[in-house]
């Protein structure tokens, strides 16, 4: 049984996912999240007719399934696809320790950056888009006076950004070992698949991680207009499934990695 | 540490390997292909310790070898085994090797020291900083430079890096590919010394050059490897004496090529001489030494002005296809 986690990797891939310029872009998805929160916050009253919804398009179809993953991404893709790109890969792969403990170290990395770079700002997003909302009125409950907001909105888009930040790192780190154009792979996925195709085509949302976390979001906080579409049932098993299945093959492909970059 | 350290740290380092005794590398009947493209070709071959040059052209199928055997690639077909273990799919065997990789690309954000010590202890020795400091020492790299970040190191001193960080579990197997690409005559020097003395400690040293002169003088055995195929296997000087007995083809441009091609048709180290449409001659060698004496001589004698002499087959691939066909 090999190690999940080895100290001396994590090191190196976290020196070099900070240390390398690329590593600028991390913060400016969750900065633009930031910035719109806070001037839709201060330019709308959530609770009235006309303004009540945005929290849950801004959290949701922006923060958690366009600005998580491409944080994911950028994080998840510099942490293995770069090395596995130029090589260097071989320098940790040339060595005992086993290759299913280099990809879960670096799963484990990826998924913490993630949680630092992404999970904290839609947190604090969060806070600041439902902090006094009146607890699922209904949009056209205009006359709902706004009672008693709670926490429970912004808990389950964290519990969602979370959840999302650690499959969504399992998967593009297995896409950086299967292909050598992970970037771009990863960007179809985003764009095309969880952007366009999973909202035209309702079989295809199991197999969307943003739909997981939609899924959990709305089940967990009830936020309106999130555009869920999965059971909280189906999205934690779906999650676990994935996340699984990206270790799983991510290191079988790994520990037939060929000298080429690409893994067979 | 000061200098009058280093050749003492530098003997004990290149002591005899440490993990149990020496290593043979055994490949057997071997063949890799890509897609369509057959890059190495049912080669079998034993490699044991000592100093063994994989010597090549370009593209001939030595890194792809060099792969097989560091497991980085699987045969296709056969079988290649390192210390009696298969290295494909078994990260153990790299407590027997150490790789130096071709490509440049290092953690170039550490320092040269913080590598080596990240490479010790993902090989769990038991003395991280001994090691670290031993390894650098034995590439000359323990000065000031290892504190210094590797993307500022000139290529040779990455290449030493590497081999730095390849030496600091003491493999019984060194495998480099293209070891002295970048390095300045100082550092091949040394280079070449450590691998010698590396070799001859009882370590299997195996690296790769499209080189002739620095197989010359690094390796007494060499394996020739020309598209994909063993093309001759043994010890060096045998091999370089096939590689200048072999018949060269000159191009000849002299005052007279009618004469000159009669006068020199008769002489015993030439086997042919052509006209060619141009003008001038193809003189076919097939004693080098002797036709390079005798040639200046011969036109003297006839009177005849060379205006130019030109080896016309002089390109490795041409020696290395010479030795296939012998």
């Amino acid at each position: 049984m090999s190690a999940v986690y080895n100290p001396t990797i994590a090191a190196i891939t976290l020196r070099g996912l900070l240390g390398r310029r690329r590593s600028l872009l991390i913060a400016l998805p969750p900065a633009l999240l930031l910035a719109l929160t806070i001037g839709l916050r201060l330019s709308t009253d959530i609770n009235s007719g006309r303004d009540f919804g945005w929290p849950g398009v801004v959290l949701g179809q922006i923060g958690l399934v366009t600005l998580l993953p491409l944080t994911a991404m950028i994080i998840g893709t510099s942490v293995l696809g770069t090395e596995v790109d130029d090589s260097s890969i071989l320098h940790l792969l040339a060595t005992p320790v086993s290759r299913a403990t280099v990809l879960t170290t670096k799963w484990i990395v990826a998924s913490a950056a993630t949680l630092v770079f992404a999970v904290v700002p839609i947190a604090v997003a969060s806070f600041i888009a439902t902090s006094g909302y009146v607890d699922n009125p209904g949009p056209f409950d205009t006359y709902a006076m706004p009672i008693k907001g709670d926490a429970s909105e912004a808990v389950g888009v964290i519990v969602a950004a979370v959840v999302g930040a650690v499959v969504y790192s399992a998967f593009f780190l297995f896409l950086s070992v299967v292909t050598k154009r992970s970037v771009a792979v990863t960007l179809i996925y985003i764009l095309v698949w969880e952007s366009l195709l999973t909202r035209q085509v309702s079989g295809l949302r199991l197999l969307s991680i943003g739909q997981y976390e939609l899924g959990l979001a709305d089940q967990i906080g009830h936020l309106p207009n999130l555009g869920a579409h999965l059971t909280l049932g189906t999205s934690v098993v779906m999650s676990v499934v994935f996340t699984l299945f990206a270790l799983i093959y991510g290191t079988r492909r790994l520990q037939s990695f060929r000298v080429s970059g690409e893994a067979a | 540490m000061t200098i009058d350290n280093i050749p003492a740290q530098r003997d004990a380092a290149a002591a005899a390997p440490a993990n149990g005794g020496p290593a043979e590398i055994v490949l057997d009947n071997v063949t890799h292909w890509y897609g369509n493209v057959v890059a190495v070709n049912d080669i079998t071959m034993t490699i044991g310790p000592g100093v063994t040059g994989l010597l090549g052209p370009n593209g001939a199928g030595k890194s792809t070898l060099l792969h097989l055997v560091s497991g980085f690639l699987s045969p296709s077909r056969g079988t290649v085994t390192v210390a009696g273990q298969a290295t494909w799919h078994n990260p153990g065997i790299y407590q027997v090797i150490g790789l130096v990789p071709e490509r440049d690309s290092v953690y170039a954000f550490l320092t040269g020291r913080q590598f080596v010590t990240a490479t010790a202890k993902l090989h769990k020795l038991p003395d991280v900083e001994t090691a670290t400091a031993r390894a650098l020492a034995m590439v000359e790299m323990d000065t000031e430079a290892a504190d210094r970040r590797i993307d500022t190191y000139s290529k040779g001193m990455r290449q030493r890096i590497k081999v730095a960080a390849a030496l600091v579990h003491e493999p019984r197997v060194l495998l480099l590919d293209e070891p002295f690409n970048g390095m300045d005559p100082r550092q091949r020097m040394h280079m070449m010394d450590l691998l010698h003395r590396l070799g001859d400690t009882g370590h299997t040293i195996v690296f790769s050059s499209h080189i002739l002169e620095e197989v010359e003088r690094l390796s007494g055995t060499v394996q020739v490897i020309v598209s994909g195929r063993l093309a001759a296997s043994g010890d060096y000087r045998t091999i370089r004496r096939l590689m200048t007995s072999r018949p060269h083809v000159f191009q000849v441009v002299s005052s007279d090529d009618r004469v000159l091609a009669a006068a020199l048709i008769g002489r015993e180290s030439v086997n042919g001489v052509e006209l060619t449409a141009g003008g001038g001659l193809e003189v076919r060698a097939g004693d080098y030494g002797a036709f390079s004496r005798e040639l200046a001589a011969v036109a003297r004698e006839q009177g005849v002005r060379l205006r130019a002499v030109l080896p016309a087959d002089e390109s490795l691939e041409s020696v290395f296809t010479y030795l296939v066909a012998s």
